[in-house]
């Protein structure tokens, strides 16, 4: 079962995908099938013994490229519609171990380029209203392979967080006439209390109002809608400034540090006028602290308001810490 | 440093799902892609 079956009272689609519930989980090394396929050993999703960055339709998509008929029948009330779309996985390197953190710089760059791509080519396919760039990293987030690897969702639609974040843009512009996104950096960097790194063309922030104990956004400097419209020096310092970012998190507790890594794009086809937001970044993480998760509970999910266990300015105090500490190592590792 | 230029194959797999293996071009290429470079770099968003 496969199909989209709409929510009147939260006025959201819901994706069934019954066929996820069979999705392989932790593999043996052995059998990672984002590996690259050796001469006689487990044929993994890439046939090839060697390559650099590899995408593919994901086996269990939740949205498909051609969907199935809806098992069920809706009602005017609750219509059901086909599970449109596309579900890519992007396998950021051959090698089994690591994280953006640990790549290349020059494999980092080329994954940029490697989501540009993507973005052109599916937006160019019918149906599609929004695409979602994202990295899941760690077991506490659900991640069932641990190879280093991202997704790509495209929506037949926009969904409720992009669309909320786009038509509080509309409303700010409609009152002020400039983009919502700029004057929340301006805040920021004005502030800077919670700023943990800076370059020419980006900004890493704790936000204001964070709903998680380490979120971080990351914002382009220019009023950029997508990937597509960076310069090659904004890449080369996007590249930089994901890697410091993982570092950094990975240096506050010397341990994997799990996230959600979220890019935020304008829609694709839509008319004359639409809001087109500002290109970003977002990293959710449920660690609040050592030892300590963050659980979506009943203020959460029941009334949607989230608590956060600490102040986002002392939270961004650690992360500055832990990128010194990084870059002080990498000096030492340097001058070595 | 020259610019380089990312180049895509497509396989099909026996499943019908497609894969694609990125890598960048050879010097070859490289010039070939130059010349039908997309002027889309340093586009502003025409929202602001």
């Amino acid at each position: 079962m496969s199909e989209l079956r709409w929510n009147p009272l939260r006025q959201e689609w819901v994706i069934i995908a019954t066929h996820r519930m069979n999705r392989v989980l932790h593999p043996p090394r052995d059998y990672c099938p984002l590996c690259p396929t050796l001469p006689g050993g487990f044929e993994t999703e890439i046939p090839r013994p060697y390559f650099e960055v590899a995408v593919f339709e994901n086996r269990y998509p939740s949205l498909h490229l051609v969907p199935p008929e809806p098992d069920v029948a809706g009602t005017e009330l609750s219509p059901v519609a086909p599970a449109g779309g596309v579900c890519e996985v992007v396998v950021y390197t051959p090698e089994h171990e690591g994280s953006l953190a640990t790549l290349s710089r020059d494999r980092v760059i080329q994954l940029i380029h490697v989501w540009q791509d993507r973005y052109l080519e599916i937006s160019s396919r019918e149906g599609i209203r929004y695409i979602l760039i994202f990295e899941n990293r760690g077991p506490e987030v659900g991640v069932t392979l641990s190879h280093p690897h991202g997704q790509i969702y495209a929506f037949p639609f926009i969904p409720p967080v992009p669309a909320l974040e786009l038509a509080s843009a509309r409303a700010h512009r409609e009152k002020t006439g400039r983009c919502l996104f700029c004057d929340l950096l301006a805040e920021e960097l004005a502030d800077g209390r919670r700023i943990i790194m800076e370059s020419a063309g980006w900004v890493a922030f704790v936000p204001f109002a964070a709903r998680y104990s380490y979120e971080v956004h990351l914002y382009s400097r220019r009023c950029l809608a997508a990937l597509t419209e960076l310069h090659d020096g904004e890449v080369e310092e996007l590249a930089a400034m994901l890697q410091e970012m993982v570092a950094c998190y990975d240096g506050l507790f010397d341990a994997p540090f799990p996230y959600l890594m979220i890019l935020h794009q304008a829609p694709v086809q839509g008319g004359d006028g639409e809001e087109r937001g500002h290109l970003h970044f977002k990293f959710y993480s449920p660690v609040r602290d050592r030892n300590k998760l963050k659980f979506l509970a009943g203020c959460e999910q029941g009334a949607g308001t989230f608590i956060n266990d600490a102040a986002p300015e002392k939270k961004a105090a650690e992360l500055r810490a832990s990128l010194e500490k990084v870059r002080r190592g990498q000096d030492s590792h340097d001058n070595r | 440093m020259p610019k380089k230029i990312l180049k895509k194959e497509l396989i099909k797999k026996e499943d019908g799902r497609y894969l694609y293996l990125y890598s960048w071009a050879g010097d070859e290429a490289e010039k070939d892609a130059e010349k039908e470079e997309t002027p889309k770099a340093g586009k502003t968003n025409e929202n602001c």
